[in-house]
């Protein structure tokens, strides 16, 4: 049975978000059906973060098109863009860049809370369940700034699972973990496939942690996104 | 894992609904399309952010003037001239084109997520009203102080006692009181606001918002206007009762034969029932343009950490002559009415 395509990049110039006037990606052609994992290998600045924001609809394209579970982002209106976005779980790199002024608790249950008009005791359950499952949940009242980047970057998840998604973005998540934490991160993504169909896209610079749970593989270099076999020089 | 994530079910939104007021403002203004002719939907501010890029690429450029001398002499005086001209004039078109879309945030998505954005609106009001209560309250006792010891000597020399009440109501109530509260909230609120903004900004944090699917207009400026509207409204009446109570105890203490009855009588003829409307309309539209420039510049322009400062300071003197000219369209008004 064929899996429905859940993200579709047409002929796109992938910009960055400080600089839309010069691409520093050309004609990446890419999709990523239900239940993929895709792992995209990129040295610093080469554009595989400006390439997950884009692919998540956070970054307008120079030129091409985006479709996110059928929907032309670059026609659609706002109440589409919303709903879709919903449906998209995005982690950035290094510390995931929690709200500063909301407690780690509230960090996880913001998305909740205004997507579905909760509140705070309305949601608390989900949000213990969610922290609990990271052991995270001793540290629900504290700001993130009192946990290391590593603990963050976890609440960051938690925060982009606190909503149902169907595809999950994760920017270079492993960066300056240690081994545990590498250890918890994958074990975590592992339960997560195995309990329902989310894709996954990861960014890394490094192919080797990846290898035993990823099923593509992609190379963003020269300015170009290639496709590549698990087993092509990784 | 199952309570984890749980996939909802069918393709997606449903079919496409007409768009959006951001969408429709951001046509209006040829913002949706890049260079390339590529339509794209950024978010409104991120539009605003790409001018803002523009904007301060646009450097003034001595020109070649083989004309008479004087004009060689004045000429890059015209040409800075222009320049920053043709800047203000570009960054005047930003700001109204982001209140614009504050306005139809507000008024398209006001009930949205209430029990997540209405908190934040009491959070502004605390924080840039109730805060600056004793301060608005020192304010207004000084300027009853001051205006009543200034105009009460110089009214009793003529003989001209009874217009004290008049004098406090064109002075303070239509006048000062609105502009010195709003710069006090402005220099308080405002200057935080840019900082705190500018801050998330810089952090990423701003974006991270996007990545939940929380529009920034409706989660971030607009609790800030309807806080600060609020916020200015309630203040500049408190500092008026101060004013106009402390403007009588200093008569009092200088033996001005002014009884209170006489002296809040002055003041009822003065009051008309257009200063109620025209204090209520401008006390709300200096809260509201306060907030409008803070997180403009605080949202808007591309921002790193460095760029902060100068764009509080930016906010501050584009806040203060919005202010002053809303302020002179309504003394127009007033002078007309």
């Amino acid at each position: 049975m064929t899996r429905a395509v859940q993200l579709e990049l047409v002929d796109v110039d992938v910009v960055r978000e400080e600089d839309r006037e010069r691409p520093i990606l050309h004609d990446v052609n890419w999709s990523v059906r239900e239940g993929e994992w895709w792992t995209l290998r990129g040295a610093p600045s080469s554009g595989s973060s400006s390439l997950l924001a884009t692919a998540a609809g956070l970054n307008p394209p120079a030129r091409g098109a985006v479709r996110l579970f059928g929907h032309d982002l670059a026609h659609a209106s706002d109440a589409e863009q919303t709903a879709v976005r919903r449906e998209v779980g995005f982690v950035f790199e290094r510390g995931g860049r929690l709200l500063g002024r909301l407690s780690v608790a509230d960090n996880v249950a913001l998305p909740l809370r205004y997507h579905e008009n909760l509140q705070a005791d309305e949601a608390r359950g989900r949000v213990e369940m969610l922290l609990a499952r990271a052991g995270l949940e001793r540290f629900a009242d504290l700001l993130p700034s009192r946990l290391s980047p590593a603990m963050q970057q976890r609440v960051a998840l938690l925060r982009a699972l606190a909503n149902p998604v169907r595809i999950l973005f994760l920017d270079d998540p492993l960066r300056g973990l240690s081994a545990a934490d590498v250890h918890w991160w994958l074990h975590f993504l592992r339960e997560l496939r195995a309990a329902s169909p989310v894709s996954l896209v990861v960014s890394t610079y490094d192919f080797s942690v990846w290898r035993d749970d990823t099923n593509h593989f992609a190379r963003v270099e020269d300015g170009r996104f290639r496709e590549t076999g698990a087993g092509d020089g990784l | 894992m199952a309570d984890v994530v749980n996939p909802a079910p069918g393709s997606g939104p449903p079919g496409r609904p007409p768009p959006g007021i951001g969408q429709t403002i951001l046509g209006v203004l040829g913002k949706s399309v890049t260079r390339s002719g590529v339509p794209t939907r950024p978010a409104p501010w991120r539009a605003l952010a790409g001018d803002g890029v523009r904007a301060r690429r646009f450097r003034y450029a001595p020109t070649i003037v083989t004309s008479p001398s004087a004009s060689r002499a004045f000429a890059p005086y015209l040409d800075l001239a222009g320049a920053r001209a043709v800047r203000s004039a570009q960054r005047l078109r930003d700001v109204a084109a982001f209140a614009l879309i504050a306005v139809g945030v507000m008024a398209t998505r006001f009930r949205v997520a209430r029990n997540v954005v209405h908190p934040l609106i009491f959070a502004q009001i605390r924080q840039a009203g109730l805060r600056l209560l004793p301060m608005t309250l020192f304010l207004g006792i000084a300027l009853g102080l001051l205006i009543i010891g200034q105009t009460v000597s110089l009214l009793t020399r003529v003989g001209a006692q009874q217009f004290v009440g008049t004098v406090m109501v064109s002075v303070v109530v239509r006048e000062l009181g609105p502009l010195v509260t709003a710069i006090v909230v402005l220099a308080r609120a405002g200057t935080s606001n840019v900082v705190e903004l500018g801050t998330m900004r810089a952090l990423g944090e701003v974006r991270a918002l996007e990545a939940l699917a929380i529009d920034p207009m409706h989660y971030l400026v607009m609790p800030r206007m309807l806080g600060l509207a609020i916020s200015v409204f309630a203040l500049t009446t408190y500092l008026v009762i101060a004013a106009i109570g402390s403007g009588w105890v200093f008569a009092f203490l200088q033996d001005v034969p002014l009884r209170p009855a006489a002296y809040f009588g002055q003041l009822g003829d003065a009051l008309h029932w257009l200063d109620f409307l025209l204090f209520g309309l401008k006390t709300f539209l200096f809260g509201a343009v306060i907030a409008v420039v803070s997180c403009f510049h605080g949202l808007a322009p591309p921002l790193r950490f460095e760029a902060i400062a100068t764009a509080t300071e930016r906010a501050v003197v584009e806040g203060v002559i919005a202010c002053v000219l809303i302020d002179a369209i309504f003394l127009t008004g007033y002078l007309y009415a």
